[in-house]
């Protein structure tokens, strides 16, 4: 519906500039961008901005953040300083990035950490995988292995009777070797020794 | 073909291989190229090339004169020449070099330090 | 070089300074420079006080229009603001409530 807009390279805009569509930049931008499309960063395209698009194409110089719904390319003579966000980034050889990159990968390729076999290098590095900074990639990693793994990892979210029979049993122990053990009400009833003695033995 | 620091290119030599069912707990240190394929609990330091292939899980800080990374690596990287991730590979650390190159596809989640200069617009 | 195209979904709040000509079919909101012709389309909103070698109104402008050669005034344009510029034309049909100086 937009028809092509393109800011050409001798035009300076100071202000906020927004698109419904694609937006081409030759040119040079202080403030911020948003496009519900695609955004191209010409090469001689100066921007002190941050960029928000559907799908960000930059081979000119940005200084700000970028992110994207769908993919960000750096092309090689692109020079970027910002954080990059996006579930894909690809950055060509040539570029020059500095800052913090958040690219998911793709979603079908192999989760990066399924259940690990070893528990106490696991236990500080997997609540770290949880944050929301992690947001596109929540699904991929977070996924239905680890809420399977027994007792080599702590599931992301232990129903609630696992987490009070973790109170209660489990002091000392690293988060990691507590495995989300159901309570069973049966199973409480029993003496005291009893469950001494299996802890012990875990 | 791989970029060294110089940024000559040179053929990939004998690489040493930790192979697929290996499980290495502790540093690693060499000179030369290596291939990884192993799970590799601790750092590692290498002269020449660093290979990080699937299905290779590295958790430790890495540093050599390249790396390329298919495979998992959790931990900083820190190269005198390129560092490349490709489409398969995901890489959780910060990662300084004199080139970086990745893939779409591929996951990086650090923050990347490279020594350059904005033009004066954007001062 | 080409020139400046300010698409119909683009809308733009600040400062717009180009040394080529400009086709505001979106929303401009500040002010406009064009070191070049103006163009607003029919789609175009200008609410910007503009300066420009030559300005063509076929959309909404809201604000001073300064052209060192000529304004014309389309039919289907709307135009609130003072006008300076050597030549003027109004074409029939378009609105027009402002001031006007021809002695540039």
């Amino acid at each position: 519906m937009a028809s092509e807009s393109s800011i050409a390279a001798g035009t300076r805009i100071t202000g906020r500039i927004q698109s419904d569509g694609d937006l081409e930049v030759f040119g040079h931008v202080e403030g911020s961008i948003v496009a519900a499309g695609s955004l191209t960063v010409g090469e001689d395209a100066t921007l002190k901005c941050d960029l928000e698009a559907s799908a960000v194409d930059i081979s000119g110089a940005v200084a700000g953040d970028v992110k994207a719904e769908q993919s960000i390319v750096l092309q090689p003579g692109a020079r970027v300083q910002g954080d990059l966000s996006a579930p894909s980034v690809g950055i060509r050889p040539g570029a020059l990035v500095r800052g913090h990159v958040n690219a998911g990968g793709s979603r079908t390729a192999t989760p990066p950490r399924t259940a690990p076999k070893q528990t106490s290098r696991a236990a500080p590095a997997a609540p770290r995988e949880q944050p929301a900074s992690s947001k596109p990639v929540e699904d991929a990693r977070g996924g239905p292995s680890r809420a399977d793994a027994t007792k080599k990892a702590p599931a992301p979210v232990m129903p609630k009777a696992a987490r009070q029979a973790k109170k209660r049993t489990t002091t000392k122990r690293a988060s990691a070797a507590a495995a989300p053990e159901p309570v069973v009400p049966a199973l409480k009833k029993r003496s005291r020794t009893t469950k001494t003695k299996r802890r012990r033995a875990r | 073909m791989v970029k060294d620091s110089t940024g000559g290119q040179r053929a990939l030599g004998e690489p040493a291989v930790l192979g697929q069912g290996l499980r290495v707990v502790g540093r690693v240190r060499g000179e030369g190229d290596l291939r990884v394929e192993a799970q590799v609990d601790g750092d590692i330091t290498i002269s020449g090339q660093l290979l990080v292939a699937a299905p290779a899980r590295v958790t430790g800080s890495v540093a050599a004169e390249s790396v390329v990374v298919s495979g998992l690596l959790e931990g900083d990287v820190n190269a005198s020449g390129s560092v490349a991730i490709e489409a398969a590979g995901r890489v959780r650390g910060d990662i300084r070099a004199s080139e970086l190159s990745l893939e779409e596809g591929g996951g990086l989640e650090g923050s990347i330090e490279a020594d350059f200069e904005l033009p004066k617009e954007l001062a | 070089m080409a020139a400046t195209v300010i698409g119909q979904g683009i809308t733009i709040e600040g400062e717009v300074a180009a040394t080529e000509d400009v086709v505001v079919a979106g929303v401009v909101r500040g002010k406009l420079s064009v070191d070049g012709h103006l163009t607003v389309e029919a789609d175009g909103v200008v609410e910007a006080d503009i300066g420009a070698q030559s300005v063509s109104i076929g959309g909404a402008v809201t604000g001073n229009v300064t052209a060192a050669e000529r304004v014309d005034l389309l039919g289907g344009g709307r135009l609130i603001g003072d006008v300076k510029a050597a030549r003027l034309t109004i074409a029939d049909g378009a609105s027009f409530k402002g001031n006007v100086d021809m002695d540039v």
